[in-house]
């Protein structure tokens, strides 16, 4: 507990840093004290009702995240992903919604919060970027209000400061002539560059995390490297933390520290990216890197699939949630759910009784033509 | 300025002459308006898809793939051009004999759900083609005829007939919706299917499962494809040429091994260089060439319409526009300076 208290000590005092020195001097010093975990989720459960039967969306979380550290969550649609973005963020309804477990952001339990009290946290300390710049911006309110607006608001900026920092802030994140830009409307913008103002927008007071759910998945190929990029340098600036949410794993090579791999509401795997890339433990990951259509594949490649599709969350049953789609599936599967435990390698966690051997490359291995084809 | 290898000796390369080609577009152009303006999708698009072939057409959002698509489709009929499908020109003829044409041109849309009518149930929408246009032997349609004809084809693309006849769309997850999709285009055994954007709606292992059952059954039923898709990793998995797009112009066109080991156009190139690898030793798309965004399509750019945001671009661009010139046999560019040339 006492490393919690001491991020406590250091975030107060950064806040006193912040508030007497120029609160909008870029950066601050407010990120250099951080070291050690700055997110810590613990047994994280969130349910939704149904009429019968509770929905497990998200089956027992749990992980740290370091300061100005990234950590990439992959998973099919239904995995359980954004739900758990949203319960860290606690942006869930309460009613018809049953969260359990701990998201403990620099010191503060999120989940013991009054909303009043999780509004200071909301764009201060954990912002959030979503997948469609369309929605996440107000239609009816101009660039410049939007993105000044938190920092109004948690910093107490006067009008002219908030409109230096806007100008700022959209001139780091790449829109050109930002001064015309605040006048604008989301509307009169590309998609690329209205997600590069929801980015400024999440990043106006320098949070300590930012979660980007599929930040790019609206986007064209060439727009989406340039976000990517983007919110790598902004990352790397600002030495905030960020939890970078995916379906799709070229996006998570080479940009995130560590990677989870979350199957029916459960973590399956989580290693530090390279080891999760050359060498998957859970059957579910290695199908999954084995099933991706690779540019370097001849035309006509028959690619190896996974069969069948993901369960229904609401009637899972005992056992591994990936028995029923798994090739090396025995009887022990069928009635007992595996840990996330780690093998020989303590960083190496999976969830799995009969896992791939260690060592299987999935990233260069040679995409041949065989493999199981299912259906 | 390079030199343009003549016309006629085209055909070593794969590149299907217009005598064997199942389809053939010329100079197509679609146009909508706006206003008083007009919104150029299309401008002037000519190309072949050979039987048997699969023709990969990708490109960005907004770059008319999908506009193409659909303007072969007659859905809604082009501005311009020529579409010559079995040797008639559908743009010209009427709309009695486009219907005599359409169970041999079948199309597969992006969202396998909203493709599919909610209150019919499996075997009407599977066996709705059979409905309209009869068999494609030519014997009368009897109950039990056509219902066998869609339980086979149920079959073929991986659901179980005696499960799945009966129930509606909503029972089915996107997969299955997409099998159903297929399997209504192929049961008229059509010469050409045209796949918009077919698996983009669907997650990485269905999507694998649904690109091998397209491949399948193009073997099986010796269709040809104009696979239309944003996803360059996809295109290379299917197609045997791939043409790329660029804001309703194509700007270059080859085998789909050369066009990923030798692209030509700047674009093609930066298209290549942004596809994220999921290979961690590789590191992440350096910052690419390309300036700014997708300009409008309402007011394209004179000259060549790359040129705002090529990294090489001349004063020539804007002067003249390149044309889709063949560079090596097979290989077309448009281009007025071609890399690796």
């Amino acid at each position: 507990m006492s490393i919690f208290s001491r991020y406590a000590m250091d975030h107060g005092d950064n806040r006193a840093l912040d508030s007497a020195q120029s609160v909008w001097s870029e950066q601050g010093d407010r990120h250099h004290l951080g070291t050690g975990p700055l997110l810590v989720v613990e047994g994280l459960h969130t349910g939704f009702e149904l009429q019968s039967r509770t929905l497990k969306a998200v089956d027992g979380v749990s992980f740290s995240l370091d300061y100005g550290k990234t950590l990439a969550v992959v998973g099919e649609s239904g995995s359980g992903k954004t739900v758990l973005c949203r319960s860290i963020m606690g942006l869930l309804p309460r009613s018809g919604v049953r969260t359990s477990g701990r998201v403990v952001l620099a010191g503060k339990d999120l989940n013991q919060l009054s909303p009043k009290e999780l509004h200071k946290e909301w764009g201060r300390n954990v912002s959030m970027i979503l997948q469609d710049p369309m929605t996440s911006l107000n239609p009816t309110v101009k660039i410049g209000r939007q993105i000044a607006e938190s920092a109004r608001w948690h910093l107490q900026l006067d009008r002219h400061q908030a409109r230096r920092r806007s100008i700022d802030l959209l001139e780091s994140v790449g829109i050109p002539s930002p001064e015309a830009a605040l006048g604008r409307y989301p509307h009169q913008l590309s998609g690329g560059l209205r997600q590069r103002v929801a980015i400024a927008s999440a990043l106006a007071c320098d949070p300590l995390l930012v979660l980007a759910d599929e930040p790019t998945t609206a986007l064209d190929v060439t727009i989406q490297a340039q976000i990517l990029n983007l919110l790598d340098a902004e990352q790397a600036k600002r030495r905030m933390a960020m939890i970078l949410i995916t379906h799709d794993l070229g996006i998570v090579a080479g940009r995130a520290d560590e990677t989870m791999v979350m199957y029916a509401g459960r973590v399956v795997e989580k290693a530090p990216t390279r080891k999760l890339f050359f060498s998957p433990r859970m059957p579910y990951t290695r199908g999954l890197f084995d099933s991706l259509p690779r540019i370097h594949n001849p035309s006509h490649t028959l690619l190896p699939v996974i069969p069948g599709r993901p369960p229904d969350l609401a009637s899972l049953g005992e056992g591994c949630s990936f028995e029923p789609r798994c090739s090396s599936a025995q009887p022990r599967c069928r009635t007992e759910a595996p840990p996330l435990v780690s093998g020989e390698d303590p960083e190496h966690l999976f969830a799995c009784w009969y896992p791939v051997a260690a060592g299987t490359s999935a990233a260069t291995s040679p995409m041949g033509a065989v493999g199981p084809v299912s259906s | 300025m390079i030199d343009s290898v003549p016309e006629s000796d085209t055909v070593s390369s794969g590149e299907p002459s217009p005598n064997d080609a199942v389809l053939c577009v010329e100079d197509l152009v679609v146009e909508f308006p706006v206003g008083r303006r007009k919104l150029h999708a299309v401008s002037g698009v000519t190309f072949q898809v050979g039987e048997g072939e699969t023709l990969g057409i990708v490109g960005e959002s907004g770059c008319g793939k999908s506009s193409t698509g659909r303007a072969i489709m007659q859905l809604p009929r082009p501005t311009s051009g020529k579409v010559i499908f079995e040797g008639r020109d559908l743009v010209a003829i009427g709309q009695k004999d486009l219907r005599d044409v359409r169970p041999r041109l079948q199309m597969i849309f992006q969202d396998p759900i909203s493709s599919l009518n909610p209150r019919q149930r499996v075997s009407d929408i599977v066996g709705g083609p059979i409905d309209n246009h009869g068999l494609p032997s030519g014997v009368s349609v009897t109950k039990a005829s056509r219902d066998d004809r869609v339980a086979t084809f149920l079959e073929t693309v991986g659901l179980d007939p005696a499960s799945t006849m009966s129930r509606r769309p909503h029972e089915f997850s996107g997969g299955q919706c997409q099998r159903i999709n297929i399997a209504r285009a192929l049961i008229l055994e059509p010469r050409l299917v045209i796949c918009d954007e077919p698996v983009s709606a669907l997650d990485v292992s269905i999507q694998a499962q649904i690109i091998n059952l397209l491949e399948d059954m193009k073997n099986r039923y010796g269709l040809s494809l104009l696979f239309i898709s944003h996803d360059l990793a996809v295109v290379k998995n299917v197609s045997d040429r791939v043409a790329v797009m660029y804001l309703g112009k194509l700007v270059e066109v080859a085998g789909a091994d050369e066009i990923y080991s030798r692209p030509m156009h700047p674009y093609t190139v930066a298209l290549l260089a942004a596809v994220p690898e999921p290979d961690p030793d590789r590191p992440p798309s350096p910052e690419i060439g390309l300036r700014g965004d997708l300009p409008s399509p309402i007011d394209p750019p004179s000259g060549c319409r790359f040129r705002t945001r090529c990294p090489y671009v001349q004063d020539l661009c804007s002067e003249q526009e390149p044309p889709l010139v063949q560079v090596t046999p097979g290989h077309r560019v448009a281009c007025h300076f071609p890399m690796g040339k």
